[in-house]
């Protein structure tokens, strides 16, 4: 047998050296090959959460309330950089102020974060210095309006909602974060796959308000004068539409700082006699009592079961209307004993006291309203007279929308609509009626009695010139340590405007004013007017000006309180603006332009105050802003027919006419 | 020949491996630079809105213009006559 010669051995040595190397391969590319891929993957890619961008806030027409932007964080390495003088320069420019220009220079510091954030374009060219990182993250952007702030609530720096509409839709709001695949390279860059499986982000939803932004400023404003003229510890403004239950404003001061969250649903208070038509809505609504009925009172107070009970404005008998308009105490006690237990228990809870109303915000307080079974004796007179309840704004609120839209208790929403990534609406707020608590007509004949109460009554300085507005004042004494006290007061006002087919109704609460008085009267009262007027005068403040134009004016005055005149109100008050359903009657209103001329007239109380007729002026050959202008000069309302130049009017020029009364300008068409 | 078109394969699956990375920089570039475009719009946008918001306007109004907010009996809503269809 031949010995293998030199080269055979080195043949068979490649030969098997070669199917070792196959054999691996194989072993590496098809048994192992899962193992190596991971590994792989291991080294070469990583894995990146992206975060899903947070929805923004929009008021009702569309203004940014709050909104997600990335922002740029920088900081210095001082020991790095090279031209530190330069680096400095750079840093004024973008308004960092000296001291910390110099923490960022000072070279015995290892690392220094300028407390600031900046937009990513204005320090894109420093970014690129040696020793300066540049560092993005996304920041909440909030409206700096104060009160709107409170409704909306806030994130923390980790994204997280803390309270407000951020933590109720929260889930709404957040999205979906994704994820990708990104490539690590030598250079620690982190370029992103090009063969990616990422799961794209889903952005959040964006959440439409049924606040309106002018709106809301007016309100802050007006309660924020109101605050610091009454030494006041706090204040409240809530603004609703009575027809489809949207809260147009909800504005809230407390000096306090340790409130937060919205106090307008957290926290409750005792109404005092702004609960006052409720009770004369039972009694009507039960037929108990007719608006037109006097009852005896005496010397304005009363004991009843060891408790004595006064009126501010004494008279020896009221009518019901009466009552609510002088917001007598001995009256509304003495009605309410028409009424068992039972029944007012459920008259109030039926208007939707003692329980939450679903709202979108968290910590909605229910208020309390106590079964008959826990009252005392006194009870049902504290009731009547709005004690022994609580109630938070939000329900007192919704309550008095039920009187404005004839009788139906909607449920308050403040979300308008949410949309998707994709502009699509995902959900769209439909006006949702609770319960019919009371019928129209009786719910007229209660608008009646507070439009009583402004034209007259205890709510005299809510009234306006051209504009019929409802309300009722209240005035109800706080508790301290769990006792009534003579020093501390939460006077208020709850008012709906216009009176014929309320567009608004409008709650003022200020807490325990300090100086000057502290009736809802003379306190809440005129705060509610400064907010109409406001409002009325703002481009945009969710009024539908059509209808507006379409409301009955105010009569005029009837005597001062005090006076024992009985007021008859009608059994049924039909406003000519509404048709069954709330529906409004566009026929009065047709033609009619939203437009608003606001005229350098002088400052007066009103121009439509009763005097003596005069002429109606000539104002043929006149432009017509001139013809219009010349006629309201001359105290005239003005109707106009026809938009080309002024042909005449009716009645004729040299008629004479009382101040205020309506002349129609007929132009060329 | 098999060398030839096995160098050629590899080399156009590096190529477009590569021209897949510079592609996905670029749209990860202008992506930033969009949200960077998009947070200066609304930094613009709400410093327009606080600049014209009533806050700033009415003490500039009532003090420098001594214009005051109108009463409601100074504003009068016009009615247009309906108009043929």
């Amino acid at each position: 047998m031949n010995r293998p010669d030199r080269i055979t051995l080195i043949h068979s040595s490649l030969i098997i050296f070669a199917l070792a190397l196959v054999g691996r391969a194989a072993q590496v590319q098809l048994w192992q090959r899962a193992a190596w891929m991971a590994k792989a993957e291991r080294q070469h890619f990583t894995d990146a959460k992206m975060t899903a961008t947070r929805g923004n806030i929009f008021d009702v027409s569309g203004v940014p309330l709050a909104q997600t932007s990335e922002f740029v964080r920088v900081s210095v390495a001082p020991r790095e950089v090279k031209d530190r003088r330069q680096l400095a320069r750079d840093l004024r420019r973008l308004g960092v102020d000296a001291p910390m220009i110099a923490r960022a220079t000072d070279t015995t510091r290892a690392w220094s974060t300028i407390p600031k954030h900046f937009l990513p374009n204005t320090v894109a060219a420093i970014a690129k210095t040696r020793g300066v990182y540049a560092e993005a993250f996304a920041q909440r952007d909030y409206t700096p309006r104060y009160a709107t702030r409170r409704i909306l609530g806030r994130v923390d720096a980790r994204g997280q909602p803390l309270d407000g509409i951020e933590l109720a839709l929260d889930s709404v709001l957040r999205g979906r974060n994704g994820r990708a695949m990104m490539l690590r390279d030598p250079r620690s860059a982190r370029p992103e796959s090009p063969s990616d499986t990422a799961v794209v982000p889903r952005a959040g939803e964006d959440v439409v308000l049924t606040i309106s932004q002018d709106l809301q400023e007016i309100a802050e404003r007006a309660l924020n004068d109101a605050v610091e003229r009454g030494g006041a510890s706090g204040g409240d403004i809530l603004i609703m539409d009575p027809y489809s239950g949207e809260i147009r404003a909800l504005a809230s001061i407390r000096r306090d700082p340790r409130s937060s969250g919205s106090p307008l649903v957290s926290e409750p208070f005792e109404p005092g006699s702004t609960l006052k038509p409720f009770v004369a809505a039972a009694l009507l609504a039960r037929n108990r009592a007719r608006a037109d009925e006097v009852m005896e009172l005496g010397d304005g107070t009363w004991e009843i079961e060891g408790r004595t009970v006064h009126d501010e404005h004494k008279a020896p008998r009221f009518s019901l209307a009466d009552v609510i308009r002088y917001s007598s105490n001995v009256g509304i006690a003495k009605f309410a004993q028409r009424l068992s237990h039972a029944e007012q228990y459920q008259s109030l809870r039926d208007f939707g006291f003692g329980t939450s109303t679903g709202i979108s915000l968290p910590a909605e307080a229910s208020g309390l309203l106590r079964p008959p079974e826990k009252w005392s004796k006194q009870s049902s007179v504290s009731l009547a007279i709005g004690y022994e309840i609580s109630v938070t704004a939000l329900q007192l609120a919704t309550a008095y929308a039920a009187l404005a839209n004839g009788g139906e208790l909607l449920e308050p929403t403040l979300v308008k609509e949410i949309r998707g990534a994709d502009g699509v609406a995902r959900y769209r707020h439909e006006r949702r009626v609770v319960r019919r608590v009371i019928d129209a007509r009786v719910a007229a004949t209660v608008r009646q009695m507070l439009i009583g109460a402004v034209e007259g009554g205890t709510a005299d300085e809510a009234g306006l010139g051209n504009f019929q507005v409802a309300g009722k004042t209240g005035t109800a004494k706080r508790t301290i340590n769990g006792r009534y006290r003579d020093s501390s007061y939460t006077p208020s006002f709850v008012g709906l405007f216009p009176a014929d087919r309320p567009q608004y109704v409008i709650l003022v609460k200020i807490d325990h004013p300090t100086v000057g008085s502290i009736f809802g009267g003379h306190t809440a009262a005129p705060v509610s007017k400064v907010v109409l007027e406001a409002a009325i005068a703002a481009r945009d403040a969710a009024l539908d000006r059509r209808a507006l134009a379409a409301a009955a004016p105010p009569p005029p005055k009837p005597p001062k309180s005090g006076s024992t005149e009985v007021v008859k109100a009608p059994d049924t008050v039909a406003p000519r603006a509404v048709l069954a359903g709330g529906r409004i009657d566009t026929s009065a209103s047709e033609g009619m332009v939203p437009y608003v001329a606001s005229l350098p007239l002088p400052r007066v109380a009103s121009p439509v105050a009763p005097g003596p007729p005069h002429a109606i002026p000539e104002v043929r050959g006149l432009a017509l802003r001139d013809a219009v202008r010349e006629l309201h000069r001359a105290g005239f309302r003005v109707q106009l027919a026809g938009f080309g130049d002024p042909l005449s009017t009716s009645p004729v020029a040299g008629a004479m006419a009382a101040p205020g009364s309506t002349v129609r300008l007929v132009s060329a068409p | 020949m098999a060398m030839i078109g096995f160098v050629l394969l590899a080399a156009g699956v590096i190529w477009r491996r590569a021209t897949g990375i510079q592609h996905a920089k670029e749209i990860r570039a202008l992506e930033s630079q969009l949200s960077e475009l998009e947070a200066q719009r609304a930094t613009l946008r709400e410093e327009i809105r606080n600049a014209s918001s009533r806050s700033v306007l009415l003490p500039i109004a009532q003090n420098r213009l001594n214009m005051h907010v109108a009463a409601d009996s100074q504003i009068v809503i016009l009615q247009r006559p309906p108009t043929p269809r």
